[in-house]
């Protein structure tokens, strides 16, 4: 036993001094590595001076670290930065938009399809004959939006660029069973260099500074709306506080067949030819529009028309903040370019002739501002056609729309309202259809 | 449906009931000075340039059009508020002030001047993101000189 324990504690002590030992020895070697290290910081200091003198220049550190912490210059449009080394400036943008929406009867098909459901199309307004189901709901971001644009001063004017998409692609409208896979489409994509534009954007006809802020889509009845390819000459006069605008345009004829069917020749031969002046003043805007076009029909025989349209738009500042807009449309070659093709260009009689027929329409809308964050427009839209006797009693003859909305911007980048809206559609045979919808949307700036 | 439309109603009511931040404004602190008569003017231009933000149906190149017809406006209103600043000093010897309130005023009157300079200088170069925050300040050399020196 006594040995055992002598044994343990010459263990013990025998461990206790070798610990000791090594930490002496730990300590010696790390100071000897400091001073090797200090060493040789100085030497390599030394060397790197040496050099220095010997190629007389100064070392390039610093000139790299500031090359790479320069900052991006300020473009010459809102929110846009210059492409370094040039005088371009490029901005990126578009916001992200949820619709959800209630509707009193379904106005669409089915899945994707249902565009109806989604925007206020006048021409999907059910009627007693094709009443659908009640009470239909509806999710989409479609209209979720993305642009990219560039501007450049030059000695000839204003260089611009602009291209512009959103998801709205009619013709793949994915389903809404598994993913809602909406295909991106063009909206605009167009260059100008001062005065002259080439590319699609909005028609010339249309005022869009006069369509009124509503959640749907689309719009109220009777408004201008038509995005397509042309080449547009705008001449500023600001002097007179106005300009003046003269446009081709592509040219493309949707005409009613005797049987009240729509078809779309593609025989055009003459661009839609279209002039705008616009006036700007202190109490607001307002502009005239005129139209000629040649509208055709290859289906039975070649057969073409001239017509015309004129449309007078505006917005005007009302009290405080408000502000009222409108337009009023007139003519016999309206047809596509209103109230989301409604109404066709013209109709072909049984001998393959086209004929055309007087159209009109328009809108008004009142927007008031609450409060600095809250505001409501109020609008009120109709479109009519003096349809021709001879086509099917099926076609439609009127349409109106009226919206009520609250909007409220918490920030400047986001929008959220409620919107109400209420549209009815009547055919040549008197039969009539109402839509009602309630309308959610929330909008995202980016 | 009716639900529908009472949901919409109830929505209303309780907007109409709230209250939001306001934009900086101009203190009422006696009756207008010629300078102040053009505040309005630029409260005006620069709404305009606000709501501009929340329209849809322009593209952005037509909004920077509208951005820059805004900005041109504000120079103008710019060049006569410069006018009408010119004429603050004048008011000195109507003003019963000590000679280190003088200097103050004169100070303030001095600021404003270059405020609104500055201002003229952004929208010139349409700087449209730089202007707010001038005009807040504006706003507030106006505010601060009003407070010290309308009593006199």
């Amino acid at each position: 036993m006594l040995k055992r324990v002598s044994l343990f504690f010459t263990f013990c002590f025998f461990i206790i001094t070798s610990a000791q030992a090594s930490e002496e020895g730990l300590h010696k070697t790390v100071k000897d590595l400091r001073s090797q290290v200090e060493l040789l910081t100085a030497r390599l200091l030394q060397m790197e001076k040496r050099l220095d003198d010997k190629e007389g220049k100064p070392r390039e550190i610093e000139p790299i670290i500031k090359a790479e912490t320069k900052k991006v210059e300020v473009g010459d449009v809102k929110g846009s930065f210059k492409i370094p080394g040039t005088e371009t400036s490029l901005a990126i943008g578009g916001y992200i938009k949820l619709d959800a929406i209630y509707n009193s009867q379904s106005a669409g098909g089915s899945g994707g399809s249902n565009l109806g459901d989604q925007i206020l199309s006048p021409g999907t307004i059910p009627v007693q004959k094709d009443e659908k189901e009640d009470d239909q709901i509806t999710f989409h971001a479609r209209q979720s939006r993305f642009w990219i644009k560039s501007h450049t001063a030059s000695d000839w004017g204003d260089l611009n660029t602009y291209l512009e998409m959103d998801f709205f692609a009619f013709q793949s409208p994915g389903n809404e069973r598994v993913s809602n896979s909406y295909s991106p489409r063009l909206r605009h994509a167009f260059g100008s260099l001062g005065p002259f534009l080439a590319g699609q954007t909005w028609t010339t006809f249309m005022n869009v500074s006069a369509l009124p802020e509503l959640n749907d889509f689309g719009g109220p009845v009777g408004r201008i709306f038509a995005r397509q390819p042309q080449l547009r000459w705008t001449q500023s006069m600001k002097d007179q506080q106005a300009e003046w605008m003269i446009a081709i345009e592509s040219p493309e004829s949707t005409l009613t067949n005797p049987d009240g069917d729509r078809e779309t020749p593609n025989d055009d031969h003459f661009p839609d030819i279209i002039t705008r002046l616009n006036l700007y003043r202190p109490w607001g805007s307002v502009s005239l529009a005129g139209m000629v076009r040649n509208i055709r029909s290859d289906s039975e025989k070649n057969s073409d028309a001239y017509g015309g349209a004129l449309s007078l738009a505006g917005r005007v500042k009302a009290v405080d903040r408000d502000d009222l807009r409108f337009m009023l449309n007139y003519g016999n070659a309206l047809g596509r370019y209103a109230s989301s093709n409604l109404f066709n260009d013209g109709a072909i009689n049984s001998r393959g002739e086209v004929e055309l027929f007087n159209q009109y329409g328009g809108f008004i809308a009142y927007r008031h501002w609450w409060h600095d964050n809250w505001r409501s427009t109020l609008a009120y839209g109709f479109s009519y056609a003096d349809n021709v006797d001879f086509v099917a009693d099926t076609v439609s003859q009127w349409a109106q729309s009226a919206q009520m909305n609250l909007l409220w911007s918490p920030l400047s980048q986001t929008t959220f309202g409620l919107e109400y809206s209420y549209a009815s559609r009547g055919l040549e045979n008197n039969e009539s259809g109402h839509l009602h919808r309630i309308q959610f949307s929330s909008i995202f700036n980016f | 449906m009716k639900n529908y439309l009472l949901l919409l109603l109830l929505f209303l009511l309780v907007s109409c009931g709230v209250k939001q931040p306001t934009n900086k404004l101009l203190l009422n602190t006696a009756t207008p000075a010629r300078h102040a008569i053009q505040g309005e003017r630029l409260k005006s231009v620069m709404n305009e340039l606000n709501d501009l933000m929340f329209e849809r149906m322009l593209n952005e190149v037509q909004i920077d059009q509208q951005r820059r017809y805004r900005t041109e406006d504000i120079v103008k209103v710019s060049e006569t508020l410069l006018q009408t600043v010119k004429y603050i000093p004048k008011a000195l010897p109507t003003l019963d002030l000590d000679q280190q309130e003088q200097q103050v005023f004169l100070k303030m009157a001095e600021k404003l001047t270059e405020q609104v300079s500055m201002l003229k200088q952004e929208a010139e170069r349409n700087h449209v993101d730089a202007i707010s925050a001038r005009i807040d300040h504006i706003i507030d050399t106006c505010n601060a000189c009003h407070q010290v020196f309308r009593p006199y």
